[in-house]
């Protein structure tokens, strides 16, 4: 047969063809008609076939090029793994984020300890009235603070009209330092532990300051309700950034490449499934923590944001030994 | 010019163009453009409202005004490429408009995570100033990937709509001419076709005299194929006509 022949005998299949892929790219897949939708796979297959035989018997034709562009483009539409849904999002949030913590648990407790024992370092630096503590809590925060002993606030009393305001700033912040503890994790981990450290030792440093000032509950009632979500959010964050440097300095069996590639997507989407803690902890911060309450009740709402932190995440093992493996869906590559 | 060949589960190869930095730089102007349109609606309009209707508002509303304002922008800024890159398959409006598309390594469509992992890491991307990291990327690496596209495993792709192949018309046909031709038209073959279809669809574009010039360099290779005697005097146009109109009856 030759080109004019074949042309002139297929030419109605891939405008057809051509027509549905222009429908699906401007109204999705799901307005095609139900004939054009039963049609489409066959169309395409028979399409690939088409292009096989023009690759053989027209070589270097335009028509080569035209099938080629027909099937590539085809090709990317028409076989995917994963839409992003409501449902999907849903799923993720009640299933497949918290087995995912569970699962990836070595980097979240290796973070969790960086903060952690920051956390005693700074305590111990100010303590020891070390020449270190300068370099982690400036001196004018220092006298900012004592200047408010003096005056007898403890900073709980932030206007009521400026709390939104305060609560979004705090959400833009952290949601900008979670990014950089996660991409900083390319750095093979240490711009991460910078991070988490530098984060820990503030926090240290501050309690003691506190603590020192007979202010002690009343600190920790500042920090906790939003603290610990918050910080657990940092620490999911610093895991995920521990496991893309994981992936660069101790890669096993893969290349390093292959390696990020794996966990890059774990990765992400811990961090991105952080994001909505990050949210809950900056509403706390501007709406509850400021309230004129007791210490104690503010510490009691402390106790029970971890309670339900620590339900969520174990929901993630329990469903891991029941043995559904298929939930782990939103991690496949 | 760059190409990513594949293997189909349909046991075809065919391949992607790949975008290179120009096409890409396109369309991410563009994407920029429209961000700072975006940016500018959202400052005029915050600022709109807190100067017309600033006495009428109690302070408390323009701070939440303020604060809304600041979590949009940040929601714009993030998600703006992860939005539509997920939603319009692998292009973001300045990508449609530059005629490229996010697809996997694999040729298979772009799924969530991909896009997650390829726009967070545009911050790697733009270090440390003006996307450098991610220009010397795309220049050096195999398969015009920045360093975003190499975690995710994706590449960007040239989309231009191809035009469809041409069919040539059935000529007036000498016929004295084409009984001549005939025993001989086996000799023709696809490629020769494919030169003769090409001229005639271009012919209308071209000036008259390259047409002749151009008519003339193809009908003597056609001649010397078909064993035309030297000196014989024929026709350019008419002669490859002739030609093509044999062999599409072929």
């Amino acid at each position: 047969m030759n080109s004019q022949k074949f042309i002139e005998l297929n030419r109605d299949t891939w405008t057809r063809f051509r027509g549905i892929l222009d429908q699906i790219d401007k109204k999705g897949a799901a307005s095609l008609s139900r004939q054009d939708m039963k049609d489409v796979g066959p169309l395409f297959r028979r399409i690939t076939a088409h292009l096989a035989y023009a690759q053989a018997n027209y070589p270097d034709t335009d028509m080569v090029s035209y099938l080629n562009h027909l099937v590539a483009r085809a090709h990317s539409s028409l076989y995917r793994t994963e839409t992003a849904s409501v449902r999907s999002l849903l799923n993720f949030y009640c299933r497949g984020f918290p087995w995912l913590i569970y699962r990836y648990r070595k980097y979240v407790f290796t973070a969790s300890l960086f903060l952690v024992l920051s956390v005693a370092w700074g305590a111990w630096l100010n303590h020891s009235g070390s020449s270190l503590a300068v370099l982690v809590l400036p001196d004018e925060i220092r006298e900012a603070v004592n200047q408010n002993f003096a005056e007898g606030k403890t900073g709980s009393g932030i206007e009521d009209s400026l709390k939104p305001l305060f609560s979004s700033a705090i959400l833009v912040n952290n949601i900008t330092v979670s990014f950089y503890c996660l991409v900083l994790g390319i750095t093979w981990g240490l711009g991460t532990v910078f991070i988490l450290v530098r984060n820990g030792l503030l926090l240290g440093a501050l309690a003691d300051i506190f603590a020192g000032a007979q202010q002690g509950l009343e600190f920790w009632s500042l920090i906790l309700p939003h603290g610990i979500p918050e910080l657990f959010a940092v620490a999911l964050n610093g895991a995920a950034g521990l496991m893309i440097a994981g992936a660069l300095v101790r890669p096993g069996d893969f290349t390093r490449r292959d390696a990020l590639k794996l966990k890059a997507i774990p990765a992400m989407k811990i961090s991105m499934g952080s994001i909505p803690i990050l949210v809950a902890a900056a509403a706390i911060e501007g709406f509850v923590t400021p309230l004129h309450i007791p210490p104690q009740a503010k510490l009691v709402f402390a106790v029970f944001t971890g309670v339900l932190l620590g339900y969520y995440v174990y929901s993630g093992s329990s469903k891991q030994r029941k043995g559904e493996d298929d939930i782990a869906g939103p991690v496949s590559l | 010019m760059q190409d990513l060949s594949l293997y189909s589960s349909e046991k075809i190869y065919y391949s992607y163009r790949l975008s290179g930095l120009g096409s890409r730089f396109i369309g991410l102007l563009l994407d920029t453009l429209i961000l700072g349109v975006v940016y500018l609606v959202l400052g005029g309009f915050t600022a709109a409202m807190v100067g017309v209707f600033g006495d009428m508002l109690s302070e408390t509303l323009i701070i939440v005004l303020v604060a809304v304002v600041l979590i949009l922008y940040f929601l714009v800024s993030f998600g703006y490429f992860i939005f539509f890159e997920t939603l319009w398959n692998g292009q973001t409006p300045g990508k449609r408009a530059a005629g490229l598309r996010v697809v996997r390594k694999t040729g298979e469509a772009v799924t969530f995570g991909n896009v997650l992992v390829r726009n967070l890491m545009r911050i790697v991307d733009a270090l440390p100033a003006g996307n450098a990291a991610g220009m010397i990327a795309i220049l050096f690496s195999e398969n015009c990937q920045r360093v975003g596209d190499m975690a995710a495993d994706t590449v960007v792709v040239r989309e231009k709509n191809t035009d469809e192949p041409v069919l040539i018309e059935s000529f007036s046909v000498d016929q004295e001419m084409a009984e001549r031709l005939r025993p001989a038209i086996h000799l023709v073959d696809e490629r020769d076709f494919n030169l003769i279809r090409d001229f005639f669809a271009r012919m209308s574009g071209l000036r008259p005299e390259a047409a002749d010039t151009v008519a003339e360099k193809i009908a003597r290779g056609l001649a010397g194929k078909l064993g035309l005697a030297k000196g014989e005097t024929i026709n350019p146009v008419a002669f490859i006509k002739t030609v093509g109109a044999l062999y599409r009856e072929k």
